[in-house]
């Protein structure tokens, strides 16, 4: 039997029990709940598709980002329909609207978790965003990880400088983001049903100012559930 | 943990063994490793067979059951279907440890597996332990524990576990021929019952032991593997060739990190974080073994003499690239250099090159001088002469100038120098055999001799790139 890949809020739900920063959200099923759930959020925010037709989201306009106000929300619950529609999707394949708290970092970075059969779980840091895989600008720990640990897989991806000040650029928050990936370390090893994990991409704020998981995949291993 | 170590100690320094299958059948597998033991082994050997009552002239008992003594260790090379009981029979005779060297096991289908399974089961029982199945066996060098014909008899620091059988012969006759000097060296096979842990945790912890080279193709327990690497590396350096190293089945995977992650990656993540030394290839591993064993860490640069410009100037370049520097020597130091050779001035010291002619001069004296010059200059860390051969034919007798150079640099490693061969290969057949002459009699004098110049820079950086040692409190 396949893994259970989790959609992004189901994914979110299993996240947020190991305490892994992630930015505010609400998950909206309908337009008629959609001021009334999303009044805790601050403004900007961040609409996204749910839907498992869109696995790609980005790629049918399944996005969207800089809501500003609630007329904003309205409109914008409209346009990922009609998105959805010019790419085949029809509104009951929708299960709802994603609504987040938009964050504004420095720089992005993937972390991620697999299982391998003869170590357990591994964390991967990459740098890259979509061209992660190209550049393949990534290292890798078997956790549990410690801090030198983290701070040497660190110093191996070339995108963590643009994240310490390279040539004049805001420094990023890495002790945030080093707690982060020690969090999802200490996740790994006290979670067993997982199989693979995707915190992709983590937005890295200015110094101070945090380090959040806006977008999540959490596969599921099915022999074990 | 205990019965391992007690077991394995009985594997490596056994008072007694017993061959189970002793053969005399000649061109057999069981006849060479018969006699091999009975010519080397310093402890009391049992042979035993069935049907024969005689082999090699020496008396044979039809079971381990009949040996009228204790047996410490028993090296079991009958047929497959034959083990099990052979086995069970060990157990009863109170033996700590057998090695089964048969093969047809696990490896070969179901019907080995189950017989994995009888034989893991005796061992429970009768409270032994087993290496194997389908291994090749030790080489204990201080017990005349012999792995093949061509093993040395001299005992080092290096202890090996090898997962494969063929390679192990490999390392041990090819190491031992480039002057390496193993500690112990085990090849594991199927590893039913002690696995790679185990051996790597009694290496750990014995004093023979300093250095620790490891082939592997898979391990069993990598957690409890990393844990015990973790806690070696920082007093004995671990290294490490990982065969299967190309991901055949990246499986498709529906994360991002799936794909970026592949089996070898993971590997290179390990040796990075329990501080292992990465190899590649098994000449690669001998070097570094080599290196180890012979080349002393120090924080000097490195000092060269050699002939041949290009082969100088690329040389740099890989100095470079293996992150290693050239020696800032001294003005005392670089003024007598330039007195030894006219061809030598203040703009192509170190590396120095110089033409075979020169090098050769007052009967190879030139060569030692500048070498010595090398050694006592404290910005030396580490001393490297490289020779292609071919050069000296001009010069006339090239075994009596080689013989010359030879006693040169015997004389001055004698003295304390940090130094190193590399022995450039030509290909060229009456070449080869002087510079084999050459290079075996630098080895047996504890100089590691290199192939060519990048294997010998190499071989640096694996000795240079060491953690600071940490005091070992075995």
């Amino acid at each position: 039997m396949p893994d259970i890949v989790l959609s992004e809020v189901e994914s979110r739900r299993y996240l947020e029990k190991s305490g892994i920063s992630m930015n505010r959200f609400v998950f909206v099923p309908g337009r008629d709940e959609l001021i009334e759930l999303t009044r805790t959020l601050r403004f900007p925010l961040v609409m996204k598709l749910i839907s498992p037709k869109a696995v790609h989201k980005s790629d049918i306009g399944g996005v969207l980002l800089d809501i500003a106000n609630e007329n904003e929300l309205l409109t914008g619950w409209d346009t990922l329909f009609a998105n959805a529609a010019a790419h085949g999707i029809r509104p009951e394949d929708i299960e709802g609207i994603n609504v987040q708290e938009q964050i504004r970092g420095v720089g992005e970075i993937l972390i991620g978790l697999k299982r391998d059969a003869t170590f357990g779980p591994v964390l991967v840091l990459g740098s890259g965003g979509i061209l992660v895989e190209l550049l393949k600008d990534v290292a890798l720990g078997i956790c549990p990880l410690n801090d030198n640990d983290i701070d040497r897989m660190l110093r191996k991806i070339k995108g963590s400088r643009l994240l310490e000040g390279y040539r004049g650029k805001t420094k990023g928050d890495m002790d945030a983001l080093r707690v982060l990936i020690k969090t999802v370390s200490d996740m790994a090893m006290d979670m067993d049903d997982w199989q693979e994990i995707d915190l992709n991409p983590v937005l890295v704020g200015p110094e101070g100012q945090g380090a959040f998981a806006v977008d999540a995949r959490v596969v599921i291993r099915r022999e074990n559930g | 943990m205990d019965s391992s170590r007690i077991a394995l100690d009985a594997l490596f320094h056994p008072r007694s063994m017993a061959i189970i299958g002793a053969s005399e059948k000649p061109g057999s597998f069981n006849a060479g490793k018969t006699k091999l033991l009975l010519q080397h082994y310093k402890g009391t050997l049992y042979l035993v067979h069935p049907k024969h009552s005689v082999i090699f002239d020496q008396q044979t008992f039809p079971s381990v059951l009949d040996i009228p003594d204790h047996v410490d260790m028993a090296l079991i090379m009958v047929p497959a279907p034959q083990v099990p009981q052979v086995v069970e029979e060990c157990g009863q005779k109170g033996i700590a440890i057998v090695q089964i060297l048969s093969g047809g096991f696990g490896e070969s289908g179901d019907e080995g597996r189950k017989m994995e399974n009888a034989l893991k089961e005796s061992a429970r029982r009768w409270n032994m332990r087993i290496v194997g199945p389908n291994c090749i066996g030790t080489y204990s060098p201080s017990e005349g524990i012999w792995l093949a014909e061509g093993s040395s008899s001299v005992s080092g620091n290096v202890g090996f576990i090898s997962q494969s059988g063929g390679l192990a012969v490999d390392f041990v006759v090819r190491g031992n021929s480039m002057g390496l000097r193993y500690s112990k060296f085990v090849s594991i096979g199927n590893c039913i019952d002690l696995d790679h842990a185990d051996y790597l945790e009694y290496l750990a912890n014995d004093p023979e032991t300093e250095i620790i080279g490891l082939y592997l193709e898979s391990v069993k327990n990598g957690r409890r593997f990393m844990e015990i690497l973790k806690k070696i590396t920082p007093h004995k350096p671990v290294v490490i060739l990982k065969g299967g190293r190309t991901d055949a089945g990246m499986a498709a995977t529906s994360s991002h990190t799936g794909g970026l992650a592949g089996a070898y990656d993971i590997w290179q993540a390990m040796f990075e974080q329990c501080g292992v030394i990465e190899v590649t290839s098994s000449e690669e591993m001998l070097d570094a073994l080599l290196a180890l064993q012979l080349i002393r860490p120090s924080a000097g640069g490195v000092a060269m003499l050699g002939n041949g410009g290009g082969a100088t100037v690329l040389a740099t370049d890989s100095c470079m690239e293996e992150g290693l520097r050239f020696a800032e020597l001294s003005e005392e130091t670089k003024e007598e250099l330039c007195g030894c050779s006219k061809s030598i001035s203040d703009h192509n010291i170190n590396p120095i090159d110089l033409p075979a002619m020169d090098l050769g001069r007052e009967n190879g004296r030139v060569f030692g001088r500048i070498l010595k010059l090398f050694a006592d200059d404290a910005n030396t860390g580490y001393i490297l002469f490289h020779l292609n051969l071919i050069s000296f034919t001009n010069q006339g007798d090239l075994e009596g100038i080689t013989a010359r150079f030879t006693e040169e640099v015997i004389a001055l490693a004698q003295s304390g120098a940090n130094i190193l061969a590399v022995l450039r290969y030509s290909g060229c057949p009456a070449i080869e055999n002087v510079r084999c002459a050459m290079a075996q009699a630098l080895g047996e004098h504890g100089i590691p001799v290199f192939m060519t110049l990048d294997d010998g820079l190499r071989a640096i950086r694996f000795v240079n790139n060491l953690p600071q040692r940490e005091v070992c409190h075995a």
